[in-house]
């Protein structure tokens, strides 16, 4: 059997064609592929701005329940306390007038010193402008100040992130820090700042009273579900781990 | 006419180069292993030509030529695919066809006369690639225009030329025993297959843009 060149070269004009129609198609399928890629993105980017807001929204409730307690916990404490002063001051004993006076003095040092700190613990601005890190450092020394805890900062690497994940970041941290300051009953706390192979971590540990944390998430831990649910809007990972009478330690691990 | 034909696809092959030298700052690493194998590829076949006037045969360096493309294409596509399953497809395909090229050779005498088992393993693995990123593409698209992509037209030329030389060397020995004649006759489809090939890559060296394209962020200090 001698091969027919004519047929051959039919069999090759027909692979060629087969080849060429081949690729108009995967073009055709490849833009409808790409319209439907950018449609889920959209959809995506959708969904996260709302669930941003969502977040912001509740952040803003939180700030708002905070800026109560603190006003009337603290600062409406100390303010009643200058009015007392004030009120019981006599002029007829000048060297007691002058020790109330003094007193009033202090009190008002300190009620000026905790609505600045109130202040600058509510202003996200603030954390776009200094960096989560500064800020964290701020909140380490104020914990310092309080002399009930000794609090220190560990920062491994730089990073950089977006305004918005930094905010919501400084954000859990302090509701991490207020939740080791009011239950934890530590003498220490320490946060680590890793920012090395493409992650950041922000982890926090106290060598407090523990708690069962299963058992916290699931009867009354609004708090740690809020702090869980955060972490899942800003794609990071939250985990907790406690034993009674050993400390806790939170771990936040945003991929970056 | 033979040189003739042989000069103007060196032609291309240069000009192909030259341009990749001109982009060399802003070449990807996948389009940089290419240019690699095209000075490679100018020098085997200056030397063919060479081969063909003084030894009358050039086997032997097609025989040593081909491990080379083979390792070289598929650093190309490893470095394009996206999926990191596909990678690792594509390591061990290359190891498995380079041992069954290897094989072959031994067995064909390589050296001394057309592989043509050897090439058309080779030809499948290399169609097989281009389809893998054909389906990787769809998989993860990145642009509207995929017409602008110097890949699209690096894969397409290697998907044209390995998919005609399948066909070509599956019936290369039957042809050579039965008609030899025919085969003269096929070698121009060859040619303006290779043509064809070297042509898209210098297109594809053409769109690809002189600087690199600084990444904006809009971020702030952590």
């Amino acid at each position: 059997m001698k091969p027919d060149l004519f047929k051959i070269i039919l069999t090759g004009i027909l692979i060629i064609g087969l080849l060429a129609v081949f690729i108009i198609f995967f073009i055709l399928l490849y833009r409808k592929s790409y319209k439907k890629s950018i449609a889920e993105k959209e959809l995506m980017q959708v969904q996260f701005s709302q669930t941003l807001l969502q977040t912001q929204l509740e952040i803003q409730q939180q700030t708002l329940q905070h800026v109560s307690r603190e006003l009337h916990d603290n600062l409406g404490q100390v303010a009643s306390l200058i009015k007392i002063h004030l009120n019981t001051l006599r002029f007829d004993d000048l060297e007691k007038a002058s020790i109330s006076i003094e007193t009033t003095k202090d009190l008002t040092r300190q009620l000026i010193a905790d609505i600045k700190s109130l202040s600058v613990s509510l202003n996200s601005d603030r954390i776009a402008r200094v960096g989560l890190i500064n800020a964290l450092q701020t909140e380490t020394q104020r914990l310092n100040k309080t002399n009930e805890f000794v609090a220190s900062i560990e920062v491994l690497g730089t990073a950089l992130l977006e305004n918005d994940k930094a905010v919501i970041l400084y954000r859990m941290s302090q509701e991490i820090l207020n939740n080791m300051i009011k239950h934890s009953k530590a003498s220490h706390i320490n946060i680590l700042c890793d920012c090395r192979e493409n992650r950041f971590i922000l982890a926090f540990s106290d060598d407090g009273i523990g708690f069962n944390v299963t058992d916290k998430i699931n009867n009354d831990g609004a708090g740690l579900n809020n702090l869980l649910n955060r972490a899942k809007q800003i794609n990071a990972e939250l985990t907790m781990q406690s034993t009674v009478g050993k400390g806790s330690r939170v771990t936040i691990v945003l991929p970056l | 006419m033979w040189l003739f034909k042989r000069i103007i696809y060196l032609c291309i092959i240069l000009a192909a180069i030259l341009i990749a030298y001109n982009r060399k700052k802003s070449l990807p690493a996948n389009l940089s292993a290419l240019k690699t194998l095209l000075v490679i590829v100018f020098f085997n076949e200056t030397l063919a030509i060479i081969f063909a006037y003084t030894f009358k045969q050039t086997s032997l360096l097609y025989a040593l030529f081909g491990p080379v493309q083979v390792f070289l294409i598929s650093f190309v596509y490893k470095k394009t695919f996206v999926s990191r399953k596909t990678i690792i497809a594509t390591n061990l395909l290359m190891y498995a066809c380079l041992i069954v090229m290897l094989v072959t050779a031994i067995i064909n005498k390589a050296w001394m006369q057309v592989n043509s088992e050897g090439n058309t393993l080779k030809s499948i693995y290399i169609v097989l690639l281009c389809l893998l990123l054909f389906t990787d593409w769809l998989r993860f698209p990145t642009t509207f225009n995929i017409m602008k992509e110097p890949m699209f037209w690096v894969n397409m030329g290697f998907f044209f030329f390995f998919a005609i030389n399948v066909f070509f060397w599956i019936g290369y020995d039957f042809l050579a025993e039965e008609n030899s004649a025919i085969l003269k006759k096929l070698e121009p489809i060859q040619y303006f297959s290779n043509l064809f090939l070297y042509g898209n890559i210098l297109y594809a060296f053409i769109l690809q843009k002189k600087e690199v394209k600084r990444l904006e962020y809009e971020t702030g200090p952590v």
